[in-house]
């Protein structure tokens, strides 16, 4: 079935010439490559380590976003990939000896396999939505208690400590990425490297197909589709980005306990989605980046009022912005509010809340 | 057995005992024009689901080009050739229009790797040019029924299984959707199902009845239309005129 699959995959990526509809997100990113390269040079190391671990979890919204935003996949449980990669670069290198290129592969490997193995079973079998969903979290409660119960592999509650840093070696030189520097590019280069590739696989006509599987499947089918196909390989693809995402937390951080398997942080995967905008790419990863900062900007006044504002701001999300935040939405609104306040007949208030649906 | 593209024998499906299809026969050839028509619940609906897959088959064989398709999943009697028009209406509606027709026809041009039909001559055809750009949530119900019509083009069908085309459809666009399947069989066989016996007689093909899951009558449609029997079953009583 694969190698036909295979078949056409120029057909499968061909690009629509670029319109001025492109313009937005080419500028919005190469203001975006800018600031990554010069940031290092005006900030701190704390701060310049802050922002980078926010970049980290900005590759997990955007693997959660080909996932749930493109693919109309939901879990519960996205942060299983993010563990076993952490894990597995852990894993690698601390108990096995391994470099941390090594490391790497083997998170990512191992987190494709397990989706792979879920996915299959699961998405042939035709188990979708809420269904899955809830299957994808048992998955993740599996995972933790793996990671607490397997002690002499996975240290137990403790974790692993001392995890290397990122380092590559290239003709006889070892680059150490370890460094606050260092470890800064390596993460943009990641998160700007996925995002480009997202943005490219989304703009051709498998983005089409992924938002049509997503849309209306059975009408896929019937348009010749093997979605669940399809829907397996956005899976394992997401859980491969998430688990390099894994990887680079681990080794940024250096060490590695099971609370990266927290239902809490999965929830927090999906909000950031659902805030930055399903299927957009450039908000979830900007929603990931300025909420993850804003956790730890709380989290030195409180620790407990963390979860209280994010199930606020979940609420609010769910009622008044079911399409998540936009500036075209927000503009909308300010206008509104003002056309309200001038008083002036609101003629096309039906068709306004018609758009916005 | 050669000559037909698909060859259905003894083809039943049973619905918590009731037969909604029972033991049908059916062999269409390459350019065929097959109208079927029939009561609301005679298993109409059930027959095309079984013809493109999406219903498996609870008895009988089902063969496409000689090859066995029993118990196939639908993508894979799309890619050969069995396309089908919904009933109602059913399209990717956050989608665009030509967006509609460039994914319907990337699947099966992708597995057979040969290049898609051009969903601009599609628009033409089936008459919505001015509305490509348009999401399919915002077009009309009788548009929407284009659409999908261009949509079962664009996956360039061997057989197409039209699901009530003409439902919504004003009298006049009924007549274009005529003309449309008219030209349409100079690629592939249609199989029609219908209510409006109008439509029908203006198709003037090969008509069956189907009844209570059974193929009661095989034959043109004046014949059907002189069919006292059929009157009773079809009409009800007190009809006169099969056609209205």
């Amino acid at each position: 079935m694969s190698e036909k699959h295979a078949a056409g995959p120029r057909l499968w990526l061909a690009q629509p010439a670029l319109g001025p509809k492109d313009a937005p997100p080419l500028l919005m990113w190469g203001a975006a490559v800018i600031a990554a390269a010069i940031l290092p040079l005006f900030v701190g190391p704390w701060l310049l380590s802050t922002v980078r671990d926010a970049l980290v979890m900005g590759i997990l919204a955007l693997s959660y976003d080909l996932l749930w935003g493109r693919a109309g996949v939901l879990t519960l449980g996205h942060t299983t990939f993010l563990g076993l990669g952490a894990y597995g670069f852990a894993v690698a290198t601390v108990q096995f000896g391994q470099a941390p290129v090594t490391g790497l592969a083997a998170g990512v490997l191992c987190a494709a396999a397990v989706a792979a193995v879920v996915g299959y079973f699961l998405l042939f079998a035709g188990v979708r939505l809420h269904f899955f969903a809830i299957i994808s979290l048992a998955v993740l409660i599996v995972a933790q208690q793996l990671a607490v119960s397997w002690q002499s592999v996975t240290g137990g509650d403790t974790g692993i400590l001392g995890i290397p840093g990122l380092s590559v070696g290239a003709g006889g030189h070892a680059f150490d990425l370890g460094g606050a520097r260092a470890s800064w590019y390596a993460v943009a280069v990641v998160l700007l490297g996925a995002i480009a590739l997202t943005w490219f696989v989304c703009r051709s006509h498998y983005g089409k197909v992924l938002d049509a599987i997503a849309t209306n499947e059975w009408r896929a089918k019937a348009c010749g589709y093997h979605t669940s196909f399809h829907l397996l390989s956005v899976f394992v693809v997401s859980a491969v980005l998430a688990a390099i995402a894994g990887g680079l937390m681990a080794s940024c951080s250096g060490v590695v306990a099971p609370d990266v398997f927290s239902p809490l942080l999965a929830t927090e995967v999906i909000l950031w989605v659902a805030i930055g905008g399903r299927g957009r790419t450039g908000g979830p990863v900007i929603a990931a980046v300025v909420l993850t900062l804003l956790k730890q900007t709380i989290a030195s006044y409180s620790t407990d009022g963390w979860p209280l504002i994010l199930g606020g701001l979940f609420l609010v999300c769910v009622l008044f912005m079911p399409n998540g935040l936009r500036v075209s939405g927000l503009a909308a609104a300010i206008r509104r509010i003002l056309r309200a306040k001038l008083n002036r007949p609101l003629l096309h208030r039906t068709s306004h809340a018609q758009e916005e649906r | 057995m050669d000559a037909h593209f698909l060859q259905g024998t003894g083809l039943s499906r049973a619905f918590g005992g009731i037969n909604a299809v029972a033991g049908v026969d059916i062999a269409i050839g390459p350019r065929d024009l097959l109208c079927v028509i029939g009561p609301n619940g005679a298993g109409k609906s059930t027959l095309v689901g079984l013809l493109s897959g999406a219903i498996a088959s609870g008895a009988g064989e089902l063969y496409l080009d000689g090859e066995r398709m029993t118990g196939r999943p639908m993508h894979a009697f799309c890619r050969r050739g069995v396309v089908r028009k919904f009933q109602g209406t059913n399209t990717f509606l956050t989608m665009t229009v030509r967006d509609n027709l460039v994914v319907a026809g990337l699947g099966v041009a992708a597995f057979r790797a040969s290049p898609m039909p051009d969903p601009d001559a599609v628009l033409e055809e089936v008459g919505l040019s001015g509305q490509a750009r348009e999401l399919a949530s915002h077009l009309p119900h009788g548009e929407r029924q284009w659409l999908e019509i261009g949509m079962a083009i664009m996956c360039q069908p061997a057989l197409l299984l039209l699901d009530e085309p003409a439902a919504g459809l004003s009298a006049k666009d009924a007549q274009r959707l005529v003309g449309l399947i008219h030209r349409l069989r100079e690629r592939c066989a249609v199989l029609a199902i219908e209510h409006d016996l109008g439509f029908v007689q203006s198709l003037a093909c090969e008509t069956w009845v189907m009844h209570r899951g059974e193929v009661v009558r095989r034959g043109s449609y004046a014949q059907i239309a002189d069919d006292e029997e059929i009157r009773r079953i079809y009409l009800g009583r007190g009809a006169t005129h099969a056609a209205h």
